[in-house]
């Protein structure tokens, strides 16, 4: 076959290596070395400042919290959805994860809009003022960072508790003696594995999010390492080496982290797939636990979308902010204004979508390889490969970024594609390219063994079998980790915000800038198109998993 | 015990699960036989109380535990049932000794689960496997746990559901020995799911057969074999050879080469010999239809030859005369 042997592995490695290892490399390089000498003085010079134990501990104080925050609202979510008579609402696993496909900083921008001296709240409920004071704080951001991460763990935990449903739970209905039993002793620990896998995922996306700490931390004076990252290679005086010793630091945080959800999912984690597919029941619910269960759901919808996209949207249609919600002050004067041909805004929205489409493309012919390469991950080599393509998901986006910028000005490079566009596609391909080799992956291992070993024997050549039998049955993963890929990297911002070549701008850093300018109208059109995108993406990609289910059933 | 259900229904939204049941089952070895999808299970089910019936009664003796119109439900674990599962479902967070002993909390004094757990595990043949987690143990063993935790609450009715269709050929047919041999000598009862009618045959007191969510026999092994109620189970059970156009069978024991008084001579042509052991089942076209038949020795395809019929062991179908 096409992807075997010594050949195609040394080829696939190295530009894996090219891509990824190689900007991790020059921040160790950058960091370590001076003048060609090992020099741990700037690693350790990190560490005098009072600045870098402020902001380790703003980074570990709101993980924690978004942990607990995210927990208060994925939990019962996961309960309500598998053990009520909601479980039979499919869509409302679609419209719960429109809060996690929403760019962050646009619902921080919804949030603060909402929430700020004039803004909507006080213009809708006048003595609601108060709020506004305790919520810019932590509380606010662990708000925002909670409703924007929650559905995450949401879904594992649904899925383990349906796992679970089978005939465990029958077995402990027969021999258990009380349901309290049977769930502290059955239930719980069996989700235990799941959450704490999941819990641990939220606080490395925690700490590797730069969109909200970025718009509303700023605003509190809550620095985390992204924005102090972000802020020594884009302020004055400009301290390189600092922001490559405070990625390095967040990259051993992340790693560790991530070794120890190694750990605990090695060790506790069951087959708690039972043999038997749990038969669905009818189930029939109180009327007060109906109501109870609606009344979450529908808070957290309010919360999670309905009050970040009333804000931008409203905001977007405004004709002058200040005169607040009024009849007569609405128009569509935004949206002319960015769909006017050479608009910054529009400009900046179709480099984006060009951005998007080469990465989306890339990503998927290279994800593609690399998943015929892996397989099923059985030899060392496929398992190698298989780790550092899908590092980029563990290691925060910054740290890449930081990485790229050392790696394409070094000075031995011959040439360097560093403040071209090219830049920002090489560097939106290496972030999200976990993405298509997650999907492809998991297409490819719904693929039973007998496929390959019938296509070996009846097909003509290797060109037809691939041509004829694999990618047909691998196209819908290509398709789902393109639209995945398209949609992140039209929302991608600090990628955009460190390594633009000037005056070019995509349509999340255009967003950010006019926000930050207050320039909100304009901005806000641009952020209603791309979510209002996003959304028709995902609802595509709802539709086209269905369908997928459905051919392979 | 005496099992009563009384026009016990399932509905699944619009589709008929089962259609009302009325049956009494008072044997000690039950078996549920039918093929995948028949409603075997889901009767299973909602004698465990796992499943609520849309309509109808059961009663364990004279205990109502469901009972749609005074909406009486006993739970699963109040009905002093337990259950062995097909993915044998221990839970595997837990050693074998906690599984077991779960069930055991609250019933017995504390101090005596330990000496319990032990028993059980010494019946089922698995002493000193208790520190380990289900993960550890094969598919054999852990079904074998999976018994003893049934066992250990010295339950009056122990359901099967297809307990051994995860097993191997040898290992089932020694855990069929192991749960007959359990079930006589602990003297409670069994109601046992299985689609396999071997199984069925050589496992029960009283067989249910069941077809498309409806009961299409009870009886015991010979009773069903002899005497089938339906065509459907007539060719479900053993093999089978029609005659008077579908509407007798003769089973392959009551057809033979010699002539006897008695017996009914009919034209056959061979068509193959299987060896099957101690002897060779012939497979013949007689009348346009396909026979069996056992005999001593090979015969050659193409033969022509006359076999002859026991007429008492003729059975002609009821309600197709």
């Amino acid at each position: 076959m096409i992807m075997e042997g010594r050949r195609a592995f040394g080829f696939l490695l190295t530009i894996v290596i090219i891509f990824a290892i190689a900007p991790l490399m020059a921040i160790l390089f950058y960091t370590f070395i001076k003048e060609g000498h090992v020099d741990i003085s700037q690693f350790s010079r990190m560490f005098t400042h009072d600045r870098i134990w402020k902001t380790l501990g703003n980074s570990m104080v709101l993980g924690i919290f978004v942990i607990i925050g995210t927990t208060i609202i994925a939990l019962p979510m996961a309960f309500i959805r598998t053990k009520t008579s909601l479980y039979q609402y499919e869509w409302l696993d679609i419209v719960l994860t429109i809060p996690f496909m929403t760019p962050p900083y646009i619902g921080s921008m919804g949030w603060i809009l909402f929430m700020q001296h004039n803004g909507f709240l006080q213009q809708l409920i006048p003595s609601a003022a108060w709020m506004t004071d305790s919520f810019f704080s932590l509380f606010g951001m662990v708000v925002i960072m909670s409703l924007h991460l929650f559905p995450f763990l949401y879904l594992m935990l649904k899925n383990t508790l349906l796992r679970i449903n089978g005939s465990f739970l029958d077995a402990a209905l027969i021999f258990g003696r009380s349901s309290l039993q049977n769930w502290l002793k059955v239930v719980l620990p069996l989700l235990l594995s799941s959450y704490v896998l999941g819990s641990l995922l939220i606080f490395i996306k925690t700490l590797a999010e730069f969109g909200t700490p970025a718009t509303f931390g700023s605003r509190i004076g809550f620095q985390v390492f992204t924005t102090e990252i972000h802020s020594y290679l884009s302020r004055w005086p400009v301290d390189i080496r600092m922001a490559t010793s405070l990625s390095l630091f967040l990259l051993s945080v992340c790693l560790v982290i991530w070794y120890f959800q190694n750990l605990i999912g090695r060790k506790y984690t069951y087959g708690v797939l039972s043999g038997k597919t749990p038969a669905r029941r009818e189930l029939k619910d109180k009327w007060y636990i109906r109501t109870a269960s609606w009344t979450f759901v529908g808070l957290v919808l309010l919360l999670s979308i309905g009050i970040p996209y009333f804000s931008i949207i409203v905001t977007s249609l405004q004709k002058v902010r200040g005169d607040g919600l009024q009849a007569g002050n609405f128009s569509l004067a935004s949206y002319q204004e960015v769909f006017t041909s050479g608009s910054a805004g529009l400009t900046a929205f179709l480099n984006s979508i060009v951005f998007s489409i080469m990465t989306a493309l890339i990503t998927a012919i290279i994800g593609l390889f690399i998943a015929l390469y892996i397989k099923k991950g059985e030899t060392r080599k496929q398992q190698i490969l298989d780790f550092f393509s899908l590092m980029p998901n563990i290691i925060p986006g910054i740290v890449f970024v930081v990485g790229l910028i050392m790696f394409w000005n070094a000075p031995w490079l011959p040439a360097t594609i560093y403040n071209t566009k090219a830049m920002v596609i090489v560097t939106y391909c290496v972030l999200f390219l976990p993405y298509s080799v997650q999907y492809i992956k998991s297409s490819f291992s719904q693929l039973d063994a007998s496929i390959f070993q019938s296509a070996a024997i009846f097909g003509r050549s290797n060109i037809a079998v691939y041509r004829r039998i694999i990618l047909p049955l691998l196209m819908q993963g290509i398709l789902t980790g393109m639209m995945m890929t398209f949609i992140i990297s039209m929302r991608e911002l600090v990628a955009g915000l460190l390594i633009l070549p000037p005056s070019v701008e995509t349509g999340a850093t255009f967003i950010y800038s006019q926000f930050e300018q207050g320039n909100v109208g304009i901005g806000m059109a641009v952020a209603v198109i791309t979510v209002l995108m996003t959304v028709i993406f995902m609802f595509l990609l709802g539709w086209l998993q269905k369908r997928g289910g459905q051919a392979n059933a | 015990m005496k099992i009563s259900l009384k026009n016990i229904e399932k509905k699944y939204g619009q589709s008929q699960a089962l259609w009302p049941i009325d049956v009494e089952l008072d044997q000690q070895f039950i078996t549920i036989l039918g093929q995948s999808g028949c409603g075997k299970t889901t009767l299973l089910k909602l004698i465990a109380g796992l499943e609520q019936p849309s309509k109808g009664e059961i009663r364990f003796d004279d205990t109502v535990i469901y009972s749609s119109g005074s909406r009486k439900n006993v739970k699963p674990n109040k009905r002093n049932i337990a259950m062995v599962f097909q993915d044998f479902a221990l839970w595997p967070h837990m050693t074998i000794f906690q599984n077991i002993a779960f069930g055991l909390k609250g019933i017995i004094p504390k101090s005596a689960i330990p000496e319990r757990v032990e028993h059980v595990m010494r019946l089922v043949k698995m002493q000193g496997y208790e520190k380990r987690k289900p993960g550890e143990l094969s598919g054999g063993q852990q079904q074998r746990v999976a018994l003893a935790r049934a066992l250990a609450t010295k339950p009056q009715l122990i359901l099967f559901d297809e307990p051994l269709s995860a097993l191997d050929a040898v290992l089932r047919e020694q855990m069929q020995d192991e749960i007959m041999h359990l079930i006589h000598e602990l003297n409670c009862q069994a109601i046992f799911v299985t689609h396999d009618q071997t199984e069925a045959m050589t496992m029960s007191d009283q067989i249910i057969v069941m077809e498309a969510g409806r009961i299409a026999q009870i009886g015991s092994p010979e009773e069903i074999y002899r005497a089938p109620a339906t065509p459907y189970v007539a060719d479900f059970i053993g093999k089978v050879n029609w005659l008077h156009n579908r509407q007798s069978i003769v089973r392959p024991e009551g057809v033979s080469r010699i002539s006897r008084p008695g017996t009914i001579a009919k034209q056959a042509q061979i068509v193959k010999s299987t060896f099957v052991g101690d002897r060779y089942l012939v497979q013949a076209q007689v009348e346009g239809q396909y026979w069996n038949f056992y005999e001593k020795q090979p015969l050659e395809h193409g033969k022509r030859l006359q076999v002859f019929i026991d007429e008492k062991q003729i059975y002609q179908l009821e309600g197709l005369h």
